[in-house]
């Protein structure tokens, strides 16, 4: 029995053993939630990042394909581009034939089509490429008009096709323009109003996008990057000399600037917590404004 | 003290190991997202790099148009492009297509240096046709004596074994100043009776150096630039098409085409050749057109299908030499052309049109020309 009590732990022991092990643990505890937070903190700002690099990878894309001295641009300000979104570009196939005074049958060969997705006609208005003169690029030029229906059908060489009814307004000639200016092989290309904005929902901000139908009902916008600083997008407009824009045609490239913050707060100090922000600039040239 | 110590190795262990971990989480949240953002970044510069060579092909492919090739396709045929930029950024790849006569479309596909990434852009390309003032089948500066047995014919005439020419207007036999011609033998004025066309002879007091030496937007120096060919001044004789093993080689420098046999694998070649100086042809046929910085001679029943801007005169002796299209001769040191012998200087359409639409460089179309391809 003295053995056994001399083997036991006095009641200072077993203090200064929870002692220390409750001070082992409380660092043990704040090495992993400050490790936590560093990797919580790393992780939302390399998504800040991807966000961003996203958003001014898209409208990079968009804003290339644009023709602003041809009224590709609809609304331009500093949170807000409203534009004709090119989806698809097509070659004829057949030589277009008239359907009625305003309406052509237009055949676009299947296996050439390119672009994000097909002709729709529920959503598609056109530019199709009128040649005039073939001696002479001063007439060249293109016809706006709407696709009103899309039917499968063959080329003039048995390929398969998207047999096109596209519209075009009488002050534009109507289908007689077409027959008479389009030759074969000349290309259409298809197109939809698009919006890019700044939205706010739920108390963030967002690259928000939304599109409209050929008979121009929009859809509602949805977010497409972000979320994203307060203001986070600023768009900028320049003309062929570098100089600000005076008007939406003299547009030749736009400066994006986007602001992205985390979805989370991330722990910045011992008693701050705040968003984890990044910023990303691009300038895009147009690429499809008249040349000579 | 021997239990003693036992409990203290079990703390250190126990120390130790919570320390690891601890030190493991935090050294793996960092190499996790150092990872993601390294991976993302890389994405992101592959991308913008392989765009940036895919953007490299479509220029140098619609920059260095090559029409030796790309006019010679068929509708709807393709040919295949590649190439990489200088430093190893990338390669490029992709098709030109022949949409119809004018209209092409160049679909280029260019990759990183990894290979990992693609991006796809495409260009409408239009050919620019070189707008050439032709109103005659000879336009001259200066005097001109015609005679022996010679003709200069503006009628409207297609060359033999063409295919899908045009019916066309005719044109005056010749153009040029008031008081020029002169007519020897039985061609003498005023009936010059070698010359016919609608009107055989157009006095023109309009005609000067842009008549000549203007080609719409274009100009001497810039269709010069366009040439295919550098021919050497001199004398050139035996000039005609080159075909081995089925393959027109277009190096050659007497390989001005076949128009005598349009579906020859020369028949579809149609150079624009460029001389810096005098040039002497005996005999041989070619087609295209032929820029003589200087005098042109021929004779030995040279023909030639298409379109001769010569900046001095043109001389033809003896058997003379077949000109099919048209024949532009500035004489600019006003020296004497002399169309003598048996020269014919026939006015076509056909001839002109073709030559001027396949010797044609592409350019993008003037607006909406820039597509993505995917």
């Amino acid at each position: 029995m003295p053995t056994m009590n001399r083997n036991g732990f006095s009641l200072i022991e077993l203090i200064m053993a929870l002692g220390l092990g409750a001070a082992v643990a409380t660092v043990v505890f704040q090495a992993i939630v400050n490790t936590q937070r560093a990797t919580q903190a790393g992780t939302q700002q390399v998504d800040v990042r991807q966000n961003l690099r996203a958003g001014v990878g898209y409208l990079a894309s968009v804003i290339r394909e644009l023709n602003a001295a041809e009224n590709d641009i609809v609304v331009a300000t500093g949170t807000q581009l409203q534009f004709r979104s090119m989806r698809w570009t097509g070659i004829l196939c057949t030589a277009p034939v008239a359907a009625s005074m305003t309406v052509v049958t237009m055949p676009v060969r299947r296996d050439l089509i390119y672009g994000v997705r097909g002709p729709s006609a529920a959503l598609d208005s056109v530019f199709v490429f009128v040649d005039g003169d073939p001696t002479t690029r001063a007439d060249d030029a293109w016809l706006a008009g709407g696709v009103t229906a899309v039917a499968a059908g063959n080329c003039a060489d048995g390929s398969p096709s998207a047999d096109l009814s596209v519209e075009i307004p009488l002050l534009a000639g109507g289908s007689a323009a077409v027959v008479a200016g389009v030759t074969l092989g000349s290309p259409l290309r298809g197109f939809q109003l698009e919006e890019l904005t700044l939205l706010s929902t739920g108390g963030r901000w967002w690259l928000a996008q939304r599109t409209a139908s050929r008979a121009g009902a929009w859809t509602t916008p949805l977010p497409l990057v972000g979320p994203l600083a307060a203001g986070g997008m600023t768009l900028a407009y320049f003309d062929s000399t570098g100089a600000a824009a005076g008007t939406i045609t003299d547009i030749a490239s736009i400066a994006v600037l986007l602001r992205g913050e985390s979805r989370n707060r991330v722990r910045q100090s011992v008693a701050t917590t705040d968003f984890a922000r990044d910023s990303l600039i691009s300038r895009v040239a147009l690429r499809n404004n008249p040349r000579f | 003290m021997t239990k003693y110590f036992k409990n203290e190795r079990g703390m250190v262990l126990l120390v130790a190991i919570i320390g690891l971990v601890v030190t493991g989480t935090v050294i793996t949240g960092f190499v996790v997202s150092g990872v993601m953002e390294r991976r993302d970044a890389n994405s992101t510069r592959r991308s913008a790099q392989a765009f940036a060579v895919a953007e490299h092909g479509l220029s140098e492919t619609v920059g260095n148009w090559e029409p030796g090739i790309y006019n010679m396709l068929a509708v709807d045929s393709s040919v295949a492009v590649n190439g990489s930029p200088a430093g190893g950024s990338g390669s490029y790849a992709g098709t030109v297509t022949r949409l119809n006569n004018e209209l092409f479309v160049v679909d280029i596909t260019g990759q990183d240096a990894g290979s990992r990434t693609q991006q796809s852009i495409g260009a409408l390309v239009r050919l620019r046709t070189i707008d050439m003032d032709v109103q005659a089948a000879l336009t001259t500066q200066g005097t001109t004596k015609i005679g022996g047995n010679a003709k200069v014919d503006g009628t409207n005439t297609d060359p033999t074994a063409w295919m899908n020419c045009h019916p066309d207007t005719n044109m005056s036999g010749i153009r040029l100043p008031p008081g020029e011609l002169h007519g020897q033998g039985s061609c003498a004025g005023p009936s010059y009776s070698c010359i016919a066309g609608s009107p055989p002879v157009s006095e023109d007091a309009t005609i000067d150096s842009t008549t000549f030496f203007q080609y719409g937007d274009m100009d001497w120096d810039a269709l010069v630039l366009m040439r295919n060919k550098l021919v050497t001044p001199g004398t050139h004789t035996g000039i005609g098409p080159d075909i081995q093993g089925g393959a027109c080689i277009l190096a050659t420098e007497d390989n001005w085409g076949d128009p005598l046999a349009p579906a020859s694998a020369c028949g579809g070649y149609f150079p624009i050749m460029y001389v810096e100086g005098n040039l002497s042809i005996s005999g041989g046929y070619g087609q295209g057109i032929l820029l003589v910085d200087g005098n042109l001679s021929v004779q030995g029943g040279f023909e030639f299908f298409g379109i001769v801007v010569t900046r001095g005169v043109l001389k033809t002796t003896g058997t003379g030499g077949h000109f099919n299209g048209a024949v532009m001769a500035a004489n600019v040191d006003l020296d004497d052309n002399s169309i003598l012998g048996d020269a014919l200087v026939q006015y076509s359409s056909c001839a002109v049109a073709r030559v001027l639409t396949n010797a044609a460089p592409g350019a993008m179309l003037r607006s909406r020309g820039w597509l993505y391809s995917y």
